[in-house]
């Protein structure tokens, strides 16, 4: 790579990285595991610096990158322990101490996060807290439209009822 | 709409309190060295490709029949005699009969013609033949006529099925013949159509010239040359010929490339022997 093309990567990683840490922590909820993510998606940035749209794919490939990335983390042998699929369970009980209050605990938004099956967490996180559009989410997902919506939604009932969130309480 | 949910996934991922422990410059370099494993992997995967193609070929082409060692003599060796002005086949010291001319008759004439005869009932099961009935969308590979006298191969527009068309239409007495054989890929040898003939060779499409010797003959026949490896000796009914005998020499028949390799040399196994070479 160019010293000149090195000088912008380095530019974008060092405003990127945190942003990217942040989205893989919410999507696995460990800060450790988030910045390895993170390091592990700007590395694939790099590879394809010279093929990525600068203007316009540049965020959205690092988003896939890091999404992958904590997906793998997910497949490998020595994560699996890691409970991420419990649509059966009843972690209200568990997460939700007292129902009536407002969740101020940000670890109980990671736990609940974390209840949800993968694809669903991917879709919330990326639609609603990276700001990504629904065709931006379809492509890093690699998932139709309409599947991104259906998760999305589900997802958010999911968490709301997990977190005991109507909306009209929120109001 | 869900601005609560976005309100506490923001306040989630604060990491405020969270130190940063990742260097860019790591980054760099774990990236950096990414690229360089990936290019050494390209030019390894690309050398072991290229090295499995140029064994590949090496190993085919030393196991080729007609590549090293092409049979008998390497080039076509023919003699001018000064006195009668014939062609002489070096090989076998006879004069060379020049190939049949190429039939005028149209393509479509012919195979007009051949339909009457295609459309006559046969006896013999033929499975393997799904080109249908003949037609003007097959296309004549070879022609050649003498008179009333016509031969042609006619070849299915699936290039499944091939037919030998013999006709003879003279008003005073028409007749014809006509056969299918299935195509089957050329052998460097050849591929026999008709058993027993000399004219019922497929040759491999790199022939570009046919010599057959019949033993007892007092010349060579060059045969006439037409698409797709398919040639003709000549119009004439093959009824003429002598019956197979046991223990009757065998036609050879001997192709050449167009720089003058012998590149083909077999004989058939049995044969029902060509009338005489007309006079030309």
């Amino acid at each position: 790579m160019k010293a000149r093309d090195e000088a912008e990567f380095t530019e974008f990683a060092a405003t990127t990285v945190r942003r990217l840490r942040r989205t893989a922590y919410l999507m696995c909820g460990d800060w450790h595991r988030a910045e390895d993510a993170a390091q592990d998606a700007l590395v694939q940035v790099y590879r394809r610096w010279h093929r990525i749209d600068r203007t316009e794919g540049l965020n959205g490939y690092a988003h896939r990158c890091v999404v992958t990335a904590v997906l793998d983390q997910f497949r490998r042998p020595w994560r699996r322990e890691r409970l991420n699929d419990t649509d059966n369970t009843d972690v209200s009980t568990v997460l939700m101490p007292d129902v009536v209050a407002p969740v101020e605990d940000r670890l109980l938004v990671v736990q609940a996060l974390a209840a949800l099956p993968p694809s669903q967490r991917a879709c919330v996180v990326l639609r609603h807290y990276t700001d990504l559009s629904v065709d931006q989410t379809a492509e890093i997902l690699g998932i139709g439209a309409g599947g991104v919506k259906s998760q999305t939604s589900r997802g958010l009932a999911k968490l709301r009822e997990l977190l005991e969130q109507t909306e009209r309480s929120a109001s | 709409m869900s601005t609560d949910i976005e309100r506490l996934l923001t306040a989630a991922a604060d990491d405020s309190d969270q130190p940063l422990h990742s260097d860019v410059d790591d980054i760099l370099i774990r990236g950096r060295r990414s690229v360089r494993h990936r290019r050494i992997a390209t030019i390894a995967t690309a050398t072991l490709t290229t090295a499995a193609v140029i064994g590949g070929v090496a190993t085919w082409s030393s196991t080729r029949n007609d590549s090293a060692a092409p049979a008998g003599t390497s080039t076509a060796t023919i003699t001018i005699d000064v006195k009668t002005g014939l062609v002489i086949d070096d090989e076998t010291g006879k004069p060379i009969a020049p190939a049949p001319p190429v039939s005028l008759r149209s393509d479509r004439d012919i195979i007009t013609k051949c339909m009457v005869l295609d459309k006559i009932p046969t006896w013999d099961p033929r499975p393997w033949d799904k080109a249908g009935p003949l037609s003007s969308r097959w296309s004549v590979a070879v022609k050649t006529s003498r008179g009333h006298k016509v031969a042609a191969v006619l070849v299915a527009p699936d290039h499944s099925v091939a037919a030998h068309c013999q006709l003879d239409d003279d008003p005073k007495s028409p007749s014809g013949s006509f056969g299918r054989m299935q195509l089957t890929t050329v052998a460097p040898d050849g591929a026999l159509l008709r058993a027993g003939y000399a004219d019922g060779l497929r040759v491999p499409a790199a022939v570009g010239k046919i010599l057959v010797d019949v033993p007892g003959e007092p010349q060579v026949r060059q045969a006439l040359m037409g698409t797709d490896g398919f040639y003709t000796l000549e119009a004439l009914d093959s009824r003429l010929g002598t019956k197979p005998t046991v223990g009757h020499p065998k036609p050879r028949i001997r192709g050449y490339s167009a720089d003058g390799r012998k590149i083909l040399d077999r004989q058939l196994p049995f044969v029902v022997l060509l009338p005489p070479v007309p006079e030309h």
